[in-house]
């Protein structure tokens, strides 16, 4: 079967940590290390620059709890909401799909369409054109065109 | 010498701000020595930022931790090559290569234009020396790398303070990468501004025709080649040093350094449709200026701490300044624009939907979709707290979402555009020039499923892969066709006369070729492995068809650092085929451990492994292995972009004289001789892309 989640996933971040559950592993990776020392996952941080190139204090610490909670059978929508109420948004890796947040999602999908749609709106317009007469350029002074011209041509010799 | 330092800058300063007012005089007045004065003193400003940049660098040299910029990034200890490079390691410091390098373009473009285009030049010099003043205001009232440090003595004068030792360089950039990338990412972000002075010029100057396209193709592609060389060695900085195993996280810098290069890439693509039909003025002109816009917020992101990110060495509240000249850029633009924008209307329209034309157009597109989504990825936490009071993350996962699909829509742009005629294609052009390259793509689709590629992304990326240097290839071999055939030469020969003769399409076709490989090198991704283990001596570690034995655990240290080092011996297929020796280094001047990592890289994967330390529960050594496939293609590809430029920058080989020799010495065989010298044939390079 093919899937496309692993290359969106793991493109930039191929550190994992040896958790119990692969759901609690996929929810660590969706979560950010809260030290405040790194812009990691919790799922896969390294933290640079700190006294161990692993999973910090923090980070080990949301795992393990990811491990028990789903040991107790959590539901994802619960655990990922008790870690937002104890953080608050700035928990998930990615924007929450609701509210104003999922602008960030709509966004760069609505705008390159309504670009799509001016830019065949342009060229509509231009085929347009084309068939009904030549399009003239602005007026130019033409001693100050004559000048430009023997500059080009002394430029390209 | 700190003197010295401070009156170069303010003289610099005095000069840039001369050469602005006194250039905007002679274009009123149309006084030509006051122009030629203000082009002089705009070109004294490399030569005083030259001084000051010394004078920094001698403090650096001496160990004078006088200077609170070499006490904050500099100590004995530290080797030479990096008190060369701790220069732009601050704020301060990199504020002044940016200055030295902006001073450095317009020297350059003032010094070799110095006869040429006096409509034009004016104008230029105007915009170089308002930008170089925003910058010298920077390097002298707000952000001076010559603050010294004073201890007030027993009598009460002030007197230089005296510091046996600095704090050393941030570990995270003593890494040889380190001295070149912020260079090259500058260069490039200042090169910029090189296109942006003669398309803002051209548009107050209304200076007929594309010939500031033509002055500019060749700064651009330079600023663009840096950019994309800065890029590339950041991103190789992040693999080798971080030991995380990955090369790109997205961070709102890297994003920053992105977006330019974003939008240069359309713009030298679009530029095209400007030379060759007289299209797109208006959209060029906007895209210089867009480019040179997001330069100058790509250095605000970077120094303002607007958005979290992990170059927080840099950041202050300078940003303040840049939102100013950003706002200042604009309003000039936009009124340039609105005054002249009769200018700007198009010679010529589309004449077909099927066209080089609309493939530049839907290529100009997709790279602006791609801009936005990343500008919009990485400003969204604060558009979002500033509507909502919350703070939100994007973090990598968004951005891989958002950008995967936009990147392999271009990819095919890749394969298609070039091979589309300029005004129509017709079916049969069509069916004849993708009919293999589609056929190899989905073969090499089929092979790869075979051998694994389970990932859809993965697998279209390396379908297109295959389909768009399989268009490349039959681009070079058709043109070296004919020529081997006229010639008689054989088919590399051909190639290589192809080349040359119009290098810049052949050039840009090596340079897509090269975004190819980088684009394989990505699709591997997907297919990372890794492992984390506590290791004795004896221990062993798999991974792959690899077995990591760890040998000895030893210590290297010397004046800068002190390093706990691990000797691996890796095994394949029971072989011993090679020693691996990551480290941890402790800075002892900054107090701070980094990672040394080592990497044993070939074509299908790297082996990378990282020493992490001390387990914080058992307190063994860990031991972090990664399989990581392809990467090594995205590093090759990079160097395939850089001479694919390289090459598109070379003139082309215009004419070639072609003198059948005398067969005979008979009076026949003289007249023929003659007469093929007569009728000798001038070849004319191709001049058409």
């Amino acid at each position: 079967m093919l899937v496309s989640a692993p290359l969106v996933a793991s493109l930039t971040a191929p550190v994992t940590f040896a958790q119990n559950a692969p759901r609690a592993k996929k929810l660590a990776n969706g979560l950010k290390c809260m030290c405040g020392g790194c812009e990691d996952s919790a799922g896969q941080c390294s933290h640079p620059g700190g006294s161990f190139s692993g999973p910090c204090e923090t980070a080990r610490g949301m795992q393990k709890d990811l491990d028990d909670r789903v040991a107790k059978n959590e539901s994802d929508d619960a655990i990922l909401a008790a870690y937002v109420t104890q953080y608050g948004p700035t928990v998930l890796v990615e924007p929450p799909k609701k509210g104003f947040d999922l602008l960030a999602w709509i966004m760069p999908v609505l705008l390159p369409i309504l670009a799509l749609v001016l830019v065949w709106y342009v060229v509509r317009n231009w085929r347009k054109k084309a068939q009904l007469a030549p399009a003239g350029g602005p007026h130019i002074d033409a001693e100050f065109l004559a000048r430009a011209q023997r500059e080009a041509k002394g430029d390209l010799e | 010498m700190d003197i010295l330092g401070s009156v170069a800058l303010l003289l610099a300063f005095l000069a840039a701000v001369y050469a602005f007012v006194a250039g905007i005089v002679g274009i009123v007045t149309r006084r030509p020595l006051i122009t030629k004065s203000a082009r002089n003193a705009g070109m004294a400003v490399f030569g005083l930022v030259i001084i000051a940049a010394a004078c920094l660098e001698y403090f650096f040299f001496a160990n004078d931790f006088s200077s609170a910029y070499v006490a904050e990034h500099s100590n004995r200890a530290l080797p030479a090559y990096y008190k060369f490079a701790a220069l732009w390691s601050g704020q301060e410091g990199s504020l002044v290569l940016w200055t030295f390098l902006l001073s450095m373009y317009a020297f350059l473009v003032l010094f070799f234009n110095r006869k040429k285009h006096p409509e034009l030049m004016p104008y230029v010099g105007v915009v170089l020396a308002g930008t170089q003043t925003f910058f010298l205001t920077l390097n002298n009232f707000v952000a001076s790398p010559f603050r010294m440090l004073g201890n007030m003595d027993a009598g009460g004068v002030m007197r230089l303070a005296s510091i046996s030792d600095g704090h050393g360089l941030n570990p995270l950039l003593q890494y040889p990468e380190m001295v070149i990338h912020p260079p090259m990412l500058y260069l490039g972000y200042t090169g910029f501004t090189v296109p942006f002075a003669f398309a803002l010029a051209a548009l107050l100057g209304r200076y007929p025709g594309e010939k500031w396209i033509h002055i500019t193709r060749r700064w651009t592609m330079i600023a663009w080649c840096f950019q994309s060389v800065g890029i590339l060695l950041g991103a190789h900085w992040a693999y080798a040093v971080l030991g995380w195993g990955g090369y790109w996280a997205w961070d709102p810098v890297e994003n920053a350094s992105l977006l330019p290069w974003i939008t240069g890439t359309a713009f030298l693509h679009s530029v095209m449709m400007q030379e060759k039909r007289g299209m797109m003025k208006i959209w060029n002109v906007w895209l210089v200026f867009v480019t040179f816009m997001l330069c100058i917020m790509g250095t605000l992101l970077t120094r303002s701490g607007v958005v979290s990110s992990v170059h927080a060495f840099a950041q202050s509240s300078i940003g303040g300044w840049f939102v100013g000249f950003l706002i200042i850029i604009f309003v000039v633009c936009c009124a340039a624009y609105w005054k002249n924008r009769d200018y700007l209307r198009s010679d010529n329209q589309l004449d077909s939907l099927v066209s080089r034309e609309s493939s530049f157009l839907f290529n100009n597109l997709v790279l602006l979709a791609a801009c936005f989504a990343v500008l919009w990825g990485t400003l969204f936490p604060v558009l979002s707290e500033w509507v909502q009071g919350s703070k939100i993350s994007v973090g990598p996962p968004f951005f891989n979402k958002v950008n995967i699909p936009i990147a392999l829509f271009l990819l095919l742009l890749t394969g298609v555009g070039p091979l589309l005629a300029w005004r129509k294609t017709s079916f049969d052009a069509l069916r004849r020039n993708f009919a293999w390259p589609l056929v190899g793509g989905v073969v090499a689709g089929v092979v790869a499923f075979i051998f694994g590629f389970r990932d859809v992304y993965s697998l279209i990326c390396m379908i297109l892969g295959v389909f768009v240097t399989l268009t490349i290839a039959s681009e070079f071999f058709r043109g070296a066709r004919v020529i081997s055939s006229r010639d008689g030469s054989n088919i590399f020969t051909a190639v290589g006369e192809l080349t040359m003769r119009n290098t810049r399409r052949y050039g840009g076709y090596v340079v897509h070729f090269g975004m190819v490989l980088i684009f394989i090198g990505i699709a591997g991704t997907p297919f990372n492995k890794d492992i984390q283990k506590e290791m004795s001596i004896g221990d062993t570690l798999n991974i792959g068809s690899y077995s990591i034995l760890c040998q000895n655990f030893d210590a290297v240290n010397n004046d800068n650092y002190e390093s706990e080092r691990a000797t691996l011996e890796v095994f394949k297929g029971g072989k011993s085929v090679m020693m691996l020796y990551p480290e941890r280094r402790f800075f002892l001047a900054s107090q701070v451990t980094e990672t040394m990592v080592a990497v044993q890289s070939n074509p299908f994967h790297d082996l990378y492994v990282v020493y992490a330390g001390r387990s914080p529960e058992g307190g063994k050594p860990v031991i972090h292995a990664y399989l990581l496939p392809l990467v090594k293609w995205i590093w090759f590809g990079g160097i395939v972009v850089v001479l694919g430029t390289i090459l598109a920058l070379l003139p082309n080989r215009k004419a070639v004289l072609v003198l059948r020799p005398a067969t005979e010495t008979s009076w026949g065989g003289a007249i023929s001789a003659t007469g093929s010298a007569i009728g000798a044939v001038a070849r004319r390079a191709d001049a058409n892309d």
